[in-house]
């Protein structure tokens, strides 16, 4: 009895938040939300708005009408379109192609026994520390020697190389439950069986947040494009937008609206998956 | 040999200079329901996953239904394993889990209808039929391990193997599943392999118990013959509960030993007089309020209660305490005298060596 009443009147903890603790976070993610957000509505505004009457002070956040010559001269004047399907294709082969690779490639890695395994582990660790500016010149001249310059396969095959995401999706398909791919060997898996019916389906978070990270890292990559290609029709958002600034005039206007609109696929492709990002209940499986 | 379901020739298991599993040699007949006991460490499992192929033995040959299975895949080589941690495959429901090793083989693969009903066949012997459509994280401990099971008993494998199957389930479901394997032990006559450190589910459901420590077989015989004739120190020891009592003594010539200032009467030969010895009594065994028999005197210095009856300790003045089963209870006993008599065949006698006599 004695012990009950001193569990009863003791204070508990409370995990609850208290109200000083939620107005704090309030204001500290009200604080980073415009300043992460106050460039993007610069941009915004600054697209629908004509170049020559940026510089008004103060500024004129909300035209009083909103302009469309930005966007008409963009799609009209300049290969904006055929830079964002580049990109697209690009970005979806390189994925693609990395999801394949990456995801067999790991498998071995952390499934199989072969001769060297570990050197190649190691391998691959010590490839993730090369900065990718520095792989720039030798790149160019394989790729040269190649004969890919300016192609499509000049982007697609060095982004197939980097080691990171076989490193990621390894220590995902280490963490699965031995057991289950015995299991399933046993059950009369092949080993092509166990990767792709027991290990790919378990990894599928890790795959999805491979993904993005691959079509973002290829969305936004700049330096590689500039070098490897040279024609205006095979080039791609990020160095196509920067080759519309001019010698002496830049048209802040019209480079608003294409930063503007080459933000929404990779927006989209965000609000469409962000749902795997939530990790899959894997408490069914093994009993903790 | 090829009437065997499962045998082992000089098996051996060693990791680098370790050595798991030494020179291991068994057969398990067809029908039979082999226990392998002993505690963790002791290389059990790993001869369980020797047979099931996930690891290759060191040395020795493996024969699985008289075909030597050292170099065949797993999935060839026709046993079913139910893991302490069922295994259970998280991204499938119960229907797909059980139905798994039917669709694995492109070959051998039963048509839908086939496959829907030896599932319902399987879940229905482990009575989960109303479960097929849920996924495994909606599945309580004890339908996960029917569910295992039932993924175990589809593929109709010539031999079971269990790994601790129901050290993960709470005490009163491990009861009812240990009867429940039992009838399906005897229900589909297969030969199983169950590896467990219980020693209670070792006697409850084996049909023989091979007794292992560090890797070497201690024993192998009935329950009756490991608990009533233990092979040495370390099965007496290991079976039975509460735990046998190891009393040092020597021998006071012909069947009788010295324990103390106590002489006591034995059934088997001691050996000459004065040979060291160390002799078992069984609490369980001891009679109180009995006058014939080989009687020990000793206050009772401690006594526990455990419901039906209660383990008393007896200082009897010898080298070691005495702990004894008593039945009833009454607190009062302790600093009270008392007179314990075990019957000459209920006394065991260990060589220096700790093998039985």
């Amino acid at each position: 009895m004695s012990l009950r009443r001193s569990f009863t009147n003791r204070p508990i903890a409370s995990l609850q938040p208290t109200g000083a603790m939620m107005l704090t976070a309030y204001v500290v993610l009200c604080f980073a939300s415009i300043v992460s957000l106050t460039p993007f509505l610069y941009i915004l505004s600054t697209s629908i708005k004509e170049t020559n009457s940026l510089f008004t002070y103060p500024p004129d956040w909300i035209p009083a009408s909103i302009y469309w010559g930005n966007f008409q001269k963009l799609f009209g004047e300049t290969n904006f379109a055929r830079w964002t399907l580049n990109t697209l294709f690009i970005g979806i082969a390189i994925t693609l192609l990395k999801l394949i690779i990456d995801a067999m490639a790991a498998f071995a890695l952390a499934k199989l026994e072969f001769f060297g395994k570990n050197l190649i582990s190691v391998a691959l660790l010590l490839a993730v520390a090369v900065p990718v500016a520095a792989l720039v010149v030798p790149l160019f001249f394989i790729i040269r020697s190649m004969g890919l310059l300016n192609s499509y396969w000049a982007l697609i095959l060095p982004a197939l190389t980097n080691p990171l995401g076989i490193l990621m999706l390894r220590s995902f398909i280490v963490s699965l439950p031995a057991d289950l791919d015995h299991s399933a060997r046993l059950d009369g898996a092949s080993e092509w069986q166990v990767f792709s019916q027991m290990t790919l389906p378990l990894i599928r978070p890790g795959l999805v947040v491979h993904a993005i990270f691959t079509f973002m890292l290829q969305y936004t990559s700049f330096l590689w494009p500039l070098v490897a290609i040279q024609s205006d029709k095979k080039q791609v958002l990020t160095v196509g937008i920067s080759s519309l600034k001019s010698n002496f005039v830049v048209d802040w206007g019209l480079i608003s609206a294409a930063s503007l609109l080459a933000t929404i696929p990779i927006t989209l492709l965000f609000l469409a998956l962000q749902k795997y990002f939530l990790s899959q209940n894997m408490s069914g499986a093994i009993k903790g | 040999m090829t009437n065997h379901a499962i045998h082992f020739e000089q098996v051996s298991k060693s990791y680098g200079s370790f050595d798991v599993v030494e020179n291991f040699e068994l057969s398990v007949q067809p029908g039979e329901f082999l226990v392998l006991l002993g505690p963790s460490g002791c290389g059990k499992s790993t001869i369980l996953k020797m047979v099931s192929g996930i690891e290759a033995p060191s040395s020795g040959e493996i024969h699985v239904n008289g075909k030597m299975v050292n170099y065949t895949l797993p999935r060839n080589r026709d046993v079913a394993m139910v893991f302490q941690n069922y295994a259970l495959y998280p991204h499938k429901s119960v229907f797909e889990n059980i139905a798994y090793p039917l669709l694995t083989r492109r070959a051998s693969r039963p048509s839908k209808a086939e496959t829907e009903q030896r599932v319902r066949e399987a879940a229905d012997i482990v009575e989960i039929t109303s479960q097929l459509d849920k996924y495994p994280d909606a599945l309580s401990g004890g339908q996960r391990q029917r569910v295992a099971l039932a993924r175990a008993i589809v593929r109709d494998p010539a031999v079971f193997l269990m790994d601790e199957p129901l050290s993960n389930l709470d005490a009163q479901l491990r009861d009812t599943m240990r009867q429940q394997l039992i009838a399906l032990h005897r229900r589909l006559g297969k030969a199983t392999i169950y590896v467990t450190h219980d020693q209670l589910e070792a006697m409850t459901m084996a049909s023989r118990i091979v007794v292992m420590n560090e890797g070497k077989v201690q024993q192998s015989g009935t329950p009756e013959e490991v608990f009533q004739r233990p092979a040495n120190l370390f099965v007496a020891g290991f079976i039975g509960h509460p735990r046998m009592n190891f009393l040092t003594a020597h021998s006071a010539g012909g069947n009788s030993v010295q324990v103390g200032k106590v002489t006591l009467r034995t059934q088997a030969d001691a050996g000459p007089a004065g040979r060291p010895l160390t002799i078992g009594l069984r609490p369980t065994d001891g009679q109180y309020d009995r006058a014939e028999g080989n009687a020990i005197s000793g206050r009772i210095i401690q006594s526990e209660f455990t419901g039906a009856d209660a383990i008393q300790t007896l200082d009897f003045g010898g080298p070691s305490l005495l702990r004894i089963r008593k039945q009833g209870h009454r607190k009062d006993e302790i600093g009270t005298d008392a007179t314990v008599t075990f019957h000459p065949k209920d006394i065991h006698l260990f060589d220096e060596n700790g093998a039985r006599i």
